[in-house]
Formats: C-alpha cells, sequence, structure tokens
C-alpha cells in the first residue's frame, strides 16, 4: 500500500510517465466501457451501405467508413482486441520466458545451453517476419496472432531473465544462501525474481507497445482477426483505396494505434527510472 | 592444544583453459578453540580460496580439490553430505563475515527481513534441519530480542529503526557492524572474515577490527581473519600464518611473528611496510603463475637465500620457536646444528 503511493507520488512528479500512464489509462476504460461510449454500437456487425465515406459531424465524430459504420464506435470496439491480443501475448511470453530463463541462468550444463540455443533461434530471424509466417501459416484469427506473437515475443524475456539470474547469482547474498542449503527454487523465487522484477516490469510495458504494434502489423497485412472485425491494423488497410478524400477512415486507428504505442513506451521509461532501487527509499523515508 | 579447525594437506586446483591453475599446494593450517588468526599473503595467493575451501563454496564447476582433509570439530568437511553440512554445520557452527558489505545484501528486502530469514532456520534455539517451513511465534519472539540485543553490542545506533531499513539507506561501515552481528546471531564456534575491512575507510577499520576482537573474546569464538594488510593483522591475531602463491610459509603467534620473522619471504614483507626510515620497498620479482608454478618452495625464484634443495624440493615443517612453524630449508636467524 505504502509502495502503491509511493509510485503514485512519484509518476505524478514524471510529467511524461504520468502521459504515458493516461494513454494507457484511457485505453482500458475505452475497452471496458465501450458499448456504453460508442454511439452506434450495433454498427460493429451490422452495415449501413447508403451512408458511406460520410466527413466527421455530430453524427459521427470521425466519420463513417466504406459500409457506412461508425468509424469512432468500431475504434472503441478495436480497443478490446487491441488490449485481449496484447494482454494475452504477452503473458504467454512471460510465463514461458521467465522459467526458461531462470533454469537456464541457474544451472550450468547441457539443459541450460539447449535452452538458450532454442532461444537464440527465435532470436535469429527478425521478430516480426517469424510472426508473419506463423500467423500467415496458421491461417487469419485472433488466436493466431496471439500465438504468433507469444511464440516470437517469449525469448525476449528469457534472454533478459537469463543474464539477470547470471548476475544475481554472483552476489554474495545469493551465494551465501546456497552455501546455507537453500533450494535451487528458492533460491530463484526469493532472490533472483525479486531483483529483476523491476527490469521485467520495465521489458513487460515497453513490450506491451512493440505488441500492440506488431499485431497491428498482422491485422493491416490481413493475418489478423477477418471482416468485419473492428481490428485497428486491418481498418487502416481497408481505408487505403480511400485515401486522402476519406482522411478520416485512416486517421482515427492510425492515431490511436501511436497514442496508445507511445503512452506504453512513455509509461515504461518513467517506470525504469521510478523502479530503480537506487532511488527508492523505504516506507517510512 | 585442542584445534577447532585443522587443514592438512590440502590440494586445490582450477581448471581452466591453459590448464590446471594449481591454487592451493600442501597447505597445512590450524585454528585453535578461541583462537582469532591472521591468514596474510598477497592477492592471489590462496587466501580467499582457502576460506571458501573451509566454508565450502568454491565453484562447483571449476574448483579441484584433489587431496586433503579439513577437519572442523572432528568432522571432515571434504567427505561429508554437502546438504547436511550446509544445514547443521555452515551457517550455524561456521559462519562467515564478507568482504564487501555492499553486495552482501540482498538490496530489495529490509535488513529485519533479512535478519529474520536467517534467525527462522539457523537460531541457535533451532532444530537443526527441522524444516522451518513455519516460524513459531514464541522463538520469533525469543530471537527478535537476541537480535536487537546484539545489534546494540555491535554499537549500532537506533537498532529498531535499522530493522526498517533497506540495505542501501544505511553506511559501509554499519552494514559492516551487521554482518558481525548476522555473523554471531547463529552463536558459531568459528567465524571467517574475508578481508572484512578492506572496502571501509581506515577510521572505520579500526573500530571494527576491535568490535570484533572484542566481541569473539567475549563469547569465546574462533576467528580466521584473512587480510593483505599486517597493520590489521597485528592489531587483532593471536597467531598469524603467512601464505605465498599457494603454499603456506610460516606461522606464529603474533608478537613472535612480527619480531623474530623466520622465513625470508616474511622478512621482506614486514620489511616493504612503508617505513620512515627505510621508504617504500618491494620485493623484486613477480608472484608466479599458477598454471605452471616453480618447484619446491614457490618462493625460491625471488629469494636471496636460494640454494639448489629449494628447488627439489618443499620444505618440510620446522619448529622455529614456541608455536612458530617455519617452511624454509634457509630459515633466517637461526643457525643450523646440522648445517656443515
Amino acid at each position: 500500500m505504502e509502495t502503491l503511493r509511493f509510485l503514485l507520488r512519484k509518476l505524478a512528479a514524471d510529467r511524461t510517465a504520468a502521459l504515458g500512464a493516461l494513454l494507457i489509462l484511457l485505453l482500458i476504460v475505452v475497452a471496458i466501457a465501450a458499448p456504453m461510449l460508442s454511439t452506434h454500437p450495433q454498427d460493429v456487425t451490422e452495415f449501413n451501405p447508403p451512408g458511406r465515406l460520410q466527413p466527421p459531424s455530430v453524427e459521427h465524430f470521425f466519420g463513417t467508413d466504406r459500409m457506412g459504420s461508425d468509424v469512432y464506435s468500431r475504434l472503441l470496439f478495436g480497443a478490446r482486441i487491441t488490449i485481449a491480443i496484447a494482454v494475452i501475448a504477452i503473458g504467454v511470453s512471460v510465463l514461458i520466458g521467465i522459467p526458461v530463463g531462470l533454469v537456464a541462468g541457474y544451472y550450468r550444463n547441457w539443459v541450460s545451453d539447449a535452452l538458450m540455443r532454442i532461444s537464440d533461434i527465435f532470436l535469429a530471424v527478425p521478430q516480426i517476419v517469424l510472426a508473419i509466417a506463423i500467423a500467415q501459416t496458421l491461417g487469419p484469427s485472433i488466436e493466431n496472432v496471439i500465438l504468433a506473437l507469444s511464440a516470437t515475443y517469449w525469448p525476449f524475456w528469457a534472454r533478459l531473465v537469463y543474464a539477470e539470474t547470471r548476475s544475481a547469482l554472483n552476489e554474495t547474498y545469493v551465494e551465501a544462501s546456497i552455501a546455507l542449503g537453500a533450494s535451487p527454487g528458492r533460491v530463484m523465487l526469493f532472490h533472483v525474481l525479486p531483483n529483476i522484477s523491476s527490469s521485467l516490469i520495465v521489458r513487460t510495458t515497453i513490450g506491451m507497445g512493440g505488441t500492440i504494434l506488431t499485431a497491428a502489423t498482422l491485422g493491416f497485412l490481413g493475418l489478423g482477426p477477418p471482416a468485419p472485425s473492428p481490428e485497428w491494423g486491418r481498418t487502416i488497410a481497408e481505408s487505403r483505396e480511400f485515401l486522402p478524400e476519406a482522411w478520416w477512415y485512416a486517421t482515427a486507428p492510425g492515431l490511436a494505434i501511436f497514442l496508445v504505442v507511445m503512452g506504453f513506451n512513455l509509461f515504461g521509461d518513467g517506470l525504469r527510472d521510478i523502479l530503480d532501487p537506487r532511488t527508492r527509499r523505504s516506507a517510512d523515508g | 592444544m585442542d584445534d577447532l579447525l585443522t587443514v592438512a594437506d590440502l590440494e586445490v586446483g582450477f581448471q581452466t583453459d591453459r590448464g590446471l591453475a594449481r591454487v592451493l599446494d600442501r597447505v597445512n593450517f590450524h585454528v585453535g578453540r578461541g583462537e582469532i588468526v591472521g591468514l596474510v599473503g598477497e592477492s592471489g595467493c590462496g587466501k580467499t580460496t582457502l576460506a571458501r575451501a573451509i566454508l565450502g563454496v568454491l565453484p562447483a564447476n571449476a574448483a579441484r580439490i584433489s587431496s586433503g582433509v579439513i577437519d572442523f570439530d572432528g568432522r571432515n568437511l571434504l567427505a561429508e553430505d554437502p546438504q547436511g553440512l550446509a544445514t547443521e554445520v555452515r551457517g550455524r557452527q561456521i559462519t562467515f563475515v564478507p568482504q564487501d558489505p555492499f553486495s552482501s545484501f540482498n538490496p530489495v528486502f529490509t535488513i529485519g527481513a533479512q535478519i529474520d530469514e536467517l534467525m527462522k532456520w539457523k537460531s541457535p534455539d533451532s532444530e537443526p534441519g527441522a524444516a522451518a517451513r513455519f516460524y513459531p511465534r514464541v522463538r520469533r519472539r525469543a530471537d527478535r530480542g537476541r537480535v536487537l540485543e546484539l545489534l546494540r553490542t555491535v554499537q549500532l545506533p537506533d537498532p529498531e529503526g535499522i530493522l526498517k531499513k533497506y540495505p542501501h539507506e544505511v553506511s559501509g561501515g554499519q552494514r559492516q557492524r551487521l554482518m558481525i552481528a548476522m555473523a554471531l546471531l547463529p552463536e558459531p564456534q568459528l567465524i571467517i572474515a574475508d578481508e572484512p575491512t578492506t572496502a571501509l575507510d581506515v577510521t572505520i577499520q579500526a573500530q571494527i577490527l576491535k568490535l570484533l576482537k572484542r566481541l569473539a573474546a567475549e563469547r569465546g569464538v574462533s576467528v580466521l581473519f584473512t587480510t593483505h594488510d599486517l597493520g590489521t593483522a597485528y592489531e587483532i591475531c593471536d597467531r598469524v600464518t603467512v601464505m605465498y602463491a599457494g603454499q603456506e610459509v610460516e606461522s606464529a603467534p603474533s608478537d613472535d611473528f612480527f619480531a623474530a620473522p623466520r622465513h625470508p619471504y616474511t622478512k621482506r614483507l614486514l620489511e616493504s611496510l612503508p617505513s620512515r626510515e627505510h621508504g617504500i620497498s618491494g620485493i623484486p620479482g613477480q608472484i608466479p603463475a599458477l598454471i605452471d608454478p616453480p618447484s619446491g618452495c614457490r618462493f625460491h625464484p625471488r629469494c636471496t637465500r636460494v640454494s639448489d634443495r629449494c628447488a627439489a624440493r618443499r620444505p618440510d615443517v620446522t619448529d622455529a620457536g614456541p608455536a612458530h612453524r617455519v617452511r624454509c630449508h634457509h630459515p633466517v636467524g637461526i643457525v643450523r646444528e646440522a648445517a656443515s
């Protein structure tokens, strides 16, 4: 509780991080409250061809798209897809990457080598290319996008945890607890993990931004959820043929992606400064 | 005297890319009950390796212990099951004060939490080896009282406050006091202090050393104290053992050691202390590479009293006075009757 209050105070002092947090908060609120905030919730599935490609107005904040649906409403529902993809993909990556990194970092035998070589293989191919290949092979759907992103993102966490574990094992206090009979699991969970949690949190936050961008790229290439899904990347792809006349059609989802990714990056950078243990002070300090 | 710790013919090597580095060469060494022994030598002479061998924390993948016995209170630490030693001996009967007080605490937990963790497993009230999954409240309270008392004994201001702090919030000297307190808390028989004051200011060093000496004397705890600083060794040690390039060369009670060194290396070492009369002087030559060390006495290439015998075989342990042992074919200041 004290830590949380401390975090909030620090966040308030750091303007860019606060802006990032605000953007992330906005994304979450929008995703949850999409049915209430949207002006034409039925437009996600229903079309109104006569009213297609209308410019922004009081009736349609961001105009209408090629099917006559309200761009603003579809944008709000698209936020749900974005959050679902990013959270699940990152969650899976973290759940695979952390144990792999811990085990590979703690032991110094063939298991460790094997795990790191496997993650090297994944890292050798550019992440976006591998994700496209996987998504292309499996076919367009939300599940496959999540699968493609998880499969290509976990090695980043494995690498990070591996390196941090290796350096943590050289600390006197870790050596001491091993000498006193602490089990490998205990050392990993009580000594290594708490010490690397701040870099993990920062990496995860910034990784969210990257994941959202990659997910949008997959959507743009038609590898994401199929039409009529309001996924942002797909919406931008659809809008291309109507540029530059129907500028609002592409601008709305583009701006949304930009703001969300920037939000995660700013917040991640801010967290990096805040979570640095050297600048942290005890609860009563 | 019945010795608490006896190291006999200990040989330790490290596997490197260029071959086996023979870091300890048949080292003999002992610590009596309640005795403060200084282990002195230059950097890289094997002091820390010896200390780590006793603690059982040599890196398992590189270190090779090829022969020798480490006998602690009747138990051979090299032969016994490591897990049993970890629960019964390490952290209970043998404790450790590290060199660097800055990496000795986990930075993300409060000092109090870390001392509690130690006491949960290693409190003198707890059964060795008993699963300390939970920490009975009665014992926790008793331990807390013991901790506060000891923190006062090591002259830390506001013990209750310090327990709530994070390690980076206290000074290096305070951390080292905490380390000494933590080493004493399990009521051990032997404390191994590996250059405990090297990282500290000179003014703090003296305080810490005196504290360590006083507490060890009061509680009858033996201390093995490694240092490269002869001055600090003189300050607190009952007996000093000198190592050179992985061999112990001389061991003597402190007064005798500084007044009448027998081994040429010890003599040169003492002379190399900066002084007003002699200025600054060193020992010509370099520490030998441990991959392919000199044969016999490893000091012979730099020694002024060298003879053919020195390279041929390592000198045996010779008595050179009460409790004074030296390993040299041509010791300083002894007229050999047998010498022709």
